[in-house]
This record gives structure tokens, sequence and C-alpha cells, in this order.
């Protein structure tokens, strides 16, 4: 099975080859398990959201049409699902206590320096708000105004949201250079 | 200064993999999902076949049936009216061809002659006005059952004389000559010969095989005689296949419609009831009785044991609504004669329903039970069918039924205050049988 092309496994796939399926699913869950850390506020939510992103997939296998990057198509369809799943649970505001932070947003090279796990952590410390903001517009790279139609919010919220993401992650930082001085 | 930030990020977390501890628990989630889906597919592909196949039937028998008795009710249509009367008039001619004694024959007949070959050609071309003449089944029927005879009497007793002087040698060759040259005299002459009126309708009426009469005009005189016949008595049971549809009042039950939907999946389901019909007249028919309708769902959950040993059990239930209805069907029947289609459309009303089976309860991840929570309404009120009833006359009153059902349940089948509302609608095939009470 690992010999078959991606295409012959979409294929596959697509006419509901259990085989297949799950050659997809092992090519491609940590990709997306690593979509739906940064989503999600835990690993057991990441889970549930990246078997819900798998039935999802496979559900709407049929339309992917081979333009653009098969990884982008899934990785769009499992930020979707965790999109959903962070609607569903109606966070209320969350109070960050970020009001004494200071706007600068720190030193790049002092993230520069951390390795993806330290960042993954950082990003998943982050309130759920700030945290989805902060992942659509910083690394799927979705504009405010996509971002606000996407979670039914201002695009001033999202922008604000953004900014107060960026003074957690710098406050994060701060602590942590702080403990190993 | 942000923005090499959001690169850092970008670049670092954009392809990172993770992991997953659980993924064969995710993987066989998935598998079982995309199992049910598979089931479901396959049944809604054969449900989509057989009721092609049987939309095909209902469309192709009765239009083969219809156009069989509306050629028959044509015949029977000119011999009443006595235009054009082919038939009969075939008939004297045969007799007149085929008979030297004709009554208004030219003096020049070739009948009187006693010319063998001549006789031939006479009996060649009555046979060939026969067939030109004999362009309706019921025509050639009738031909089979008295003219022939007499021309294939005639026909074949000539053959064989000219036979035996072709035979002989007596002049075989300018015989045959001067039969075509007499042909064409005889061709442009037989259109002058003479046609015996239709006399008296009745008695060649009463010789009209059975098949000719118009089922049309029989139906409608046995309504105007008599007010027997009008009652039929149905039975019919069958599988269905009952789709689920789940809605929710407020965004907040999500979980709960996400939770019902996965753990739910419909199996099949079931139609059985005895139906009166009441016919108004050829056409029109109206039905009522008792419908048990069973809409059947199968619940799965795998639900884990507690640790330390955190086994998976997967629990199935089958879910039952049982409901007992009154169909108010009207009924126009489409003209056959063995084989007839119906269109039944009207209300269903509700008499009772119950539900018993299991349901996944998120909150608490675990299966509560259908009774115990009390979720579905004991009546459901109105529903709305459309069916398709093909008959198959097995005589002595009865016929065979296939009806393909559709049935609509436009109202919840939960209380007002439970966090979703269920419908369903019901797609079904039923067999049965039909008896006319006499």
């Amino acid at each position: 099975m690992l010999s078959m092309s991606e295409k012959e496994l979409i294929e596959g796939a697509k006419k509901r080859d259990a085989r297949c399926q799950r050659a997809l699913f092992d090519r491609y869950s940590p990709v997306l398990m690593g979509v739906c850390l940064r989503y999600c506020r835990n690993r057991s939510e990441a889970e549930d959201a990246l078997q819900e992103s798998f039935i999802r997939i496979f559900d709407k296998l049929g339309l992917y049409d081979y333009k653009g990057s098969f990884e982008g198509w899934l990785k769009r369809l499992t930020v979707n699902v965790a999109l959903k799943a962070y609607q569903r649970k109606r966070f209320t505001h969350e109070q960050s206590g970020l009001e004494a932070v200071p706007e600068q947003s720190g030193d790049p090279s002092a993230y520069a320096r951390l390795g993806e796990q330290e960042l993954m952590g950082l990003v998943m410390r982050l309130p759920d708000g700030y945290r989805v903001v902060f992942n659509l517009y910083a690394i799927e790279g979705y504009s405010h105004k996509e971002i606000a139609k996407t979670l039914g919010i201002q695009e001033a919220s999202s922008r604000s949201q953004l900014l107060k993401a960026r003074k957690l992650l710098q406050k994060q930082i701060e602590n942590q250079q702080r403990i190993a001085i | 200064m942000s923005e090499q930030i959001d690169k850092i990020f970008r670049e670092k977390l954009g392809r990172h993999k993770a992991p997953v501890s659980s993924a064969p628990d995710i993987w066989a989630a998935i598998a079982s999902d995309q199992a049910r889906k598979r089931k479901r597919a396959r049944l809604m592909t054969a449900t989509k076949y057989a009721g092609a196949l049987l939309l095909l039937l209902a469309i192709v028998w009765p239009s083969y049936n219809y156009f069989n008795s509306s050629i028959d009710a044509a015949a029977e249509q000119e011999i009443k009216s006595g235009l054009p009367a082919a038939t009969f008039q075939l008939k004297d001619e045969a007799q007149a061809v085929s008979t030297p004694l004709v009554t208004e024959q030219p003096p020049n007949s070739l009948a009187d002659n006693g010319d063998i070959s001549a006789q031939v050609e006479v009996d060649q071309l009555a046979d060939r006005r026969l067939t030109n003449h004999a362009t309706t089944a019921t025509d050639k029927k009738i031909l089979n059952q008295s003219a022939s005879s007499t021309v294939m009497t005639s026909g074949s007793a000539a053959s064989e004389k000219l036979t035996e002087q072709v035979v002989l040698g007596d002049q075989p060759i300018q015989m045959i000559e001067e039969s075509r040259t007499t042909l064409a005299a005889v061709d442009q002459r037989a259109d002058q010969l003479p046609t015996l009126p239709l006399p008296i309708l009745s008695p060649r009426a009463a010789s009209v095989p059975a098949p000719v009469a118009n089922v049309l005009d029989q139906e409608q005189e046995s309504f105007e005689r008599s007010k027997k016949n009008r009652l039929e008595i149905d039975l019919l049971a069958g599988p269905a296949y009952a789709n689920q549809l789940f809605t929710l009042d407020d965004e907040a039950d999500r979980e709960l419609l996400n939770a019902r939907e996965i753990s739910e999946f419909p199996t099949v389901s079931l139609l059985a009831g005895v139906r009166v019909s009441y016919r108004l007249g050829p056409r029109w028919s109206i039905r009522t009785g008792l419908l048990y309708t069973q809409v059947r769902n199968q619940f799965e959950f795998e639900q884990r044991s507690p640790a330390p040993s955190e086994a998976t059990i997967l629990i199935k239930s089958s879910n039952q609504i049982k409901m007992l209805e009154v169909p108010l069907l009207a009924s126009f029947t489409l003209p056959g004669r063995r084989f007839r289609l119906a269109l039944n459309a009207g209300p269903v009303i509700n008499l009772s329903t119950t539900a018993n089976g299991r349901y996944l309860l998120p909150d608490l991840m675990e299966p509560v039970s259908l009774e115990d929570e009390n979720i579905y309404r004991n009546n459901i009120g109105l529903s709305y069918q459309f069916s398709f009833t093909a008959a198959y006359d097995l005589g002595m009153g009865n016929s065979l039924l296939v009806e393909p059902t559709f049935k609509n349940y436009r109202s919840s089948f939960t209380h007002a205050d439970y966090a979703l509302n269920e419908r369903y609608w019901l797609a079904g095939l039923q067999i049965g049988l039909r008896h006319r009470i006499r």
C-alpha cells in the first residue's frame, strides 16, 4: 500500500476503499494533528478534532480536483473543522490580564531560538479566542476581514485579539527567559 | 517586528507534525463511520435501482396494455358503426371469389368460366385483399375464426389443380404468362367486386372475441348497472427506508445533535396494513384502513470501561418507533386489461406512537433509554403519503399488488421541550393481495 502513489490513494479513498483511506490517515494524521493542536486547548480535544476532520475529509474527498496541493486542501478542511468545534464551545470573553503588558512584541531573535515544540507550547497556552485568531492570521495567512467573516466577529475584534495574543506570547517568552536566567 | 515574529511561527509551526498517540482508536472510529456510510450508500443505491425499475415497469406495462386495448376499442367501434366494415366485406369478398355463384357479378366473371388459372388468381387476389385489409388485430382474429377457412380451402384446392397442370406439362409456361396478364386485369376489376352491406350488427358483434370488447365501456356499464364490485380489500406489507433528520433550535445543543447523528443510523423499517377501497367510478377510488409502521434505527456506541482496564465495549440497540395510522387516500386508476396502475395520495392520521431503544447523551457520554427519557410524542398528527399501486389481475377477483410508497412526516416526533426536532421521511416497497368483494 505504501508503494501506491498519492493519486492512487486519493482515487481509492474516493471510492471509499478502506485500505486507501487507512493509508491516507497514516500518511497525513501527524501533519493534521499539528494543525488541530494549534486550534484546540489540549491533546484530547485535538484528537477529537482530528477524528472529525478525517470523517469530513473522506466525505468531501470527491470534491478534490487535484488543483493545488492535497496537503493544503486537507489542512484547510481541518482548520474549518477545528474552527467549528471552537465555535460550538461558545467561550465567553476571556480575561487574560494583559492590560499591563507592554505593546511591543519583543525581540524576534528570542522566538527564533525556540524550537517547534516550545513554540507550539506557547501557542497552546494562549486563551482560545487569541489562539484561533493568531493561528489564522500568523500561520494560515488569513486577513482580518476573512477572520471576521469566518468567526462571525468584527474586524476590529480580530485585530484586537491578535494584538493581545502577541502581547501574551511576549509575556510568556519573558517569563521563560527570566526562569532560564 | 510583529511580521517577523509571525513569520517565525509560520515557518516553524506551518509544517509541524505531532504524533497521534491514540491513532488506532481514532482510526477505529473513522472506519466504523465509513463502514456505516458504505452500508447506507449501498442501501440507497439498491433502493434507487429498485425504484427506477418499478417506475419503468409502471410506465411501460400500462402503456403497452393501454395501446392494445385502444386498438381493440377502435376495432369494436368500427364494428358498431359499420365503417369501414372491412372485416365483413372481406368475408363477403372471400365468399364471392371462391364461390362461382355470385350475384351481381359481371358477365365476364372469371369465376364462371371454369378457368383454373383464373380461379387461382382470384383466390390469390382474395388472399391479398384479405391481408391488405386485415390491418388490425381484431380483423386478423375474425379472419382466423371464420373467413380464412373459406379462402384457404378454395385457394389450396386451386393451387393443387394448377400444380397438377404444371407437372403434366400442359403448356405450363404459357399458362403462367396468361395468368400474370389476367391477374392484372382481375386486380383492376377486383376493386369493383360487389360487397354485401352489413346486415345485422348484433349477431356479428356477438361473435367478437371477448378481448376485443372495450374495457372502458364494460367498466362504465358495470358501474351503471350494479352497485356491486365497488369494494376492494388490500393486504400489504414490505420493507422501507426511513430517513432520520435532526434539527435544533438552539446552537448550544449542537453536541447532542452530533452525538445522535453519529451513533444512530437507519436499518430496514417495516410497513404493513389492511386497506379497504371504495370505487367511486371506473377511475376514482377512496382508500382507507389501518397501517402499522415501524421505523428502525441501529444505535451503536463504543463505551470505554473505567481505568485500569479501559477496554472498549460496543453497545448496540435496535431503536424502534412503532405507529398505528389511518390513511385517507384518493386514488386514480389508469386503464389496463390485466395490469393496472393507480396513483394514490392523501393524508395519514396517526393514532398512536411508541418508541423504545437507546440514544447517546453527550454530557454523560453514555447511552440512555428512550422510554425513560420520554422524549417522543404519543401522537405525531398528520403525515402525507404518495404511492403507486401496480395491480396484476390473477382472476377470481384477486390481484397481486406492488406498491412503492413515500411518506413524509412533517411534524417532529419529539416533544417541543426536547432539544432536538426529529423528523422522518420514509420510502418503501409493499407487496400484497387485493380481493374484490362481490
